[in-house]
């Protein structure tokens, strides 16, 4: 997992507390609540239209919240924008001037970062892989080109904190094994990182603690690897399928089991894997196979609330 | 206890205080408007299209009345510097607010349209600063287009005066007159930045180039219209002309004379056009800001 390498450390650079964004009747967001850490990579995780950009335009300043408050770096919320000169950001798809080359147009919007050197924004266009692109006008580059450039502006000032929304959006497979490695490498180097994305695979890769938005509200917030314990089964082959079952379900630590077809599917978290073999050997019970299922988010996703993903098929 | 709250609070100064970074001056927000206005092409097409209509307007006039003889009564000093500046700044007032619309909505419209504005206004610049910083870049391209299409004017009219036999013909530069012209500029450019204010202030406003342009052209198309429909019904009419934007526009155009000139009588006094016009341009400009402030910055 992406947070066995890097450390975190207990101070929240970024804070919510019961973000409310309301249209009339209408709750783009509500109550939403999170805590982002020093060092963390944080998955903002929802299907399309589930209320992430309306939260990132509160985060980025762009968007006035109904009710609710933001706290970056430990700043007083009156104090946001301060903290804003501290943070990259890009919302949606990243925006430019057409008629400026990518170079051209981070030497304009550069002014935005005092003390910004024209070798700086040479170094952030070789890092996402645009030096050669540099002259070329925004106006003509592909998606997947816009989106390199909108993480090189993020990147520009040498940000603590990244927000970046949906940075994979039109990218190729393999940009986006591209865009996943540079944002490991920049969490590496001690970033925060806030990425939204309605793809849970994704963020699964990348993040190590996540928060799950759907239709405006936070549904799941958390650990990645503990999220992910929570659905992990242990998978059991053997030809006395009823045999082991019964056995199994004697036994303290056993939550669930499910049968199907030739293998048992046991929900036991806290049980060793090894506990559980020495005991269906010691009863005579032959194990073909003993294995770890590995969860995911989605599994996840469903256990908690009973719908499946709609973000996936809209990819 | 108080030790540990106080510790806590020393932390999060500490961590607030290394988070915080410099917000970008006022100058440097006028580097980036001037940058972006300069490399824009559109802005080259308007100081084209201003010098190009001047230098033609005044060809075409010579070429019609002194080489074609159209108007016997007409002086070749008509269109010699320095009276030509009189007429000139007359071309340069008509054209000028139409032109400047277009640039003025573009500088506003655009960053909605193209989505740069929330690039900006999400990188946590203060957005007053941002609004100012482009009205002062505005001010500074209306003066510029003022002055193009006066060098313009200067040089066609130098032309002429070579081929008239004339020379160069520097005399009439003198103080006084010096004087005369650098007024008549600032009337013009005044005129210019009204029209600016405002078609910036409705384009900003209504997130949209279109509603600018058409604010800015409408009124000189539509203004004299409503200046005569005034006229039309009385007294109260006569009152209202006095503050149509155009009419005001009219008083000071005709105090664009190297000779005291007597302002016609259905034009607003020069103080009171003066005061309607700023009116024009301060308010929307006053409302811009607020707006701008208050509203969001969503994603189209």
């Amino acid at each position: 997992m992406a947070n066995m390498t890097r450390g975190r450390d207990a101070s929240a650079v970024l804070e919510v507390r019961g973000l409310t964004k309301r249209y009339g009747s209408f709750a783009a967001a509500n109550d939403v609540s999170f805590r982002v850490y020093r060092g963390d990579v944080f998955g903002f995780l929802g299907p399309n239209g589930a209320g992430k950009s309306t939260t990132i335009g509160m985060l980025l300043g762009l968007i006035k919240p109904t009710a609710g408050e933001i706290s970056l770096f430990g700043l007083p919320p009156s104090r946001h924008s301060e903290g804003l000169a501290n943070v990259g950001g890009i919302i949606e798809a990243p925006a430019f001037y057409p008629y400026l080359s990518g170079r051209d147009n981070l030497r304009a919007l550069a002014h935005l970062r005092p003390g910004t050197t024209r070798q700086r924004i040479d170094e952030v266009l070789d890092l996402v892989g645009l030096g050669e692109a540099a002259t070329k006008k925004f106006g003509k580059y592909s998606l997947g080109m816009k989106q390199r450039l909108g993480i090189a502006w993020t990147l520009l000032h040498d940000p603590d904190l990244l927000i970046l929304d949906e940075p994979t959006n039109g990218l190729d497979p393999a940009g986006m094994l591209e865009v996943r490695h540079l944002i490991l490498s920049l969490a590496e180097q001690g970033k925060t990182i806030f990425v939204s994305s309605h793809l849970l695979h994704e963020i699964e890769q990348v993040c190590d603690r996540v928060a799950v938005i759907r239709r405006g509200e936070v549904i799941i917030e958390g650990d990645v690897d503990e999220l992910l314990s929570q659905t992990e089964r242990l998978i059991i082959r053997t030809p006395q399928l009823r045999d082991a079952a019964a056995l199994l379900r004697g036994l303290p630590g056993v939550r669930d089991i499910e049968a199907a077809d030739d293998l048992l599917r046991v929900d036991a978290p806290e049980v060793r894997p090894a506990t559980l073999n020495a005991e269906l050997v010691r009863a005579g019970i032959e194990v073909d196979e003993l294995r770890r299922e590995r969860a995911s988010l989605e599994s996840t996703f469903l256990e908690v609330t009973g719908d499946q993903w709609e973000g996936n098929a809209a990819a | 206890m108080t030790t540990r709250a106080m510790t806590l609070d020393r932390s999060a100064e500490a961590q607030a205080g290394t988070a915080t970074r410099p917000a970008p001056r006022f100058v440097d927000l006028l580097q980036m408007e001037f940058i972006k206005t300069l490399r824009r092409r559109m802005t080259h097409v308007i100081f084209a299209i201003m010098a190009l209509m001047v230098a033609g307007l005044l060809s075409l006039g010579y070429l019609v009345v002194f080489v074609f003889e159209s108007n016997p009564d007409a002086e070749i000093t008509d269109v010699l510097l320095p009276r030509v500046l009189e007429d000139g700044f007359e071309i340069i007032a008509m054209l000028g607010p139409i032109l400047i619309a277009i640039l003025a909505a573009g500088m506003a419209g655009s960053e909605f349209s193209w989505g740069t504005m929330r690039t900006m206004v999400g990188s946590g610049v203060p957005r007053a600063r941002l609004l100012l910083a482009k009205l002062s870049v505005l001010a500074v391209a209306s003066l510029l287009l003022v002055i193009t299409g006066t060098v313009a004017l200067a040089g066609v009219s130098t032309g002429i005066s070579v081929i008239e036999g004339y020379g160069l013909r520097l005399s009439w530069l003198d103080l006084s007159t010096g004087y005369d012209v650098m007024l008549m500029l600032a009337r013009t450019t005044f005129l210019l930045l009204v029209i600016a204010g405002l078609s910036f202030s409705i384009a900003q406003h209504f997130r949209s180039v279109a509603a600018g342009i058409a604010i800015g052209i409408g009124i000189m198309v539509f203004g004299p219209i409503l200046a005569e429909l005034a006229g039309l019904i009385g007294n109260i009419g006569e009152t209202l002309n006095d503050y149509v934007i155009t009419s005001a526009m009219s008083t000071i155009v005709s105090l664009n004379t190297f000779e005291a000139r007597e302002i016609p009588p259905v034009l607003p006094g020069p103080w009171e056009a003066a005061a309607t016009l700023a009116l024009y341009a301060v308010i929307p400009i006053g409302l811009a800001l607020w707006s701008f402030r208050r509203r969001d910055i969503t994603v189209d």
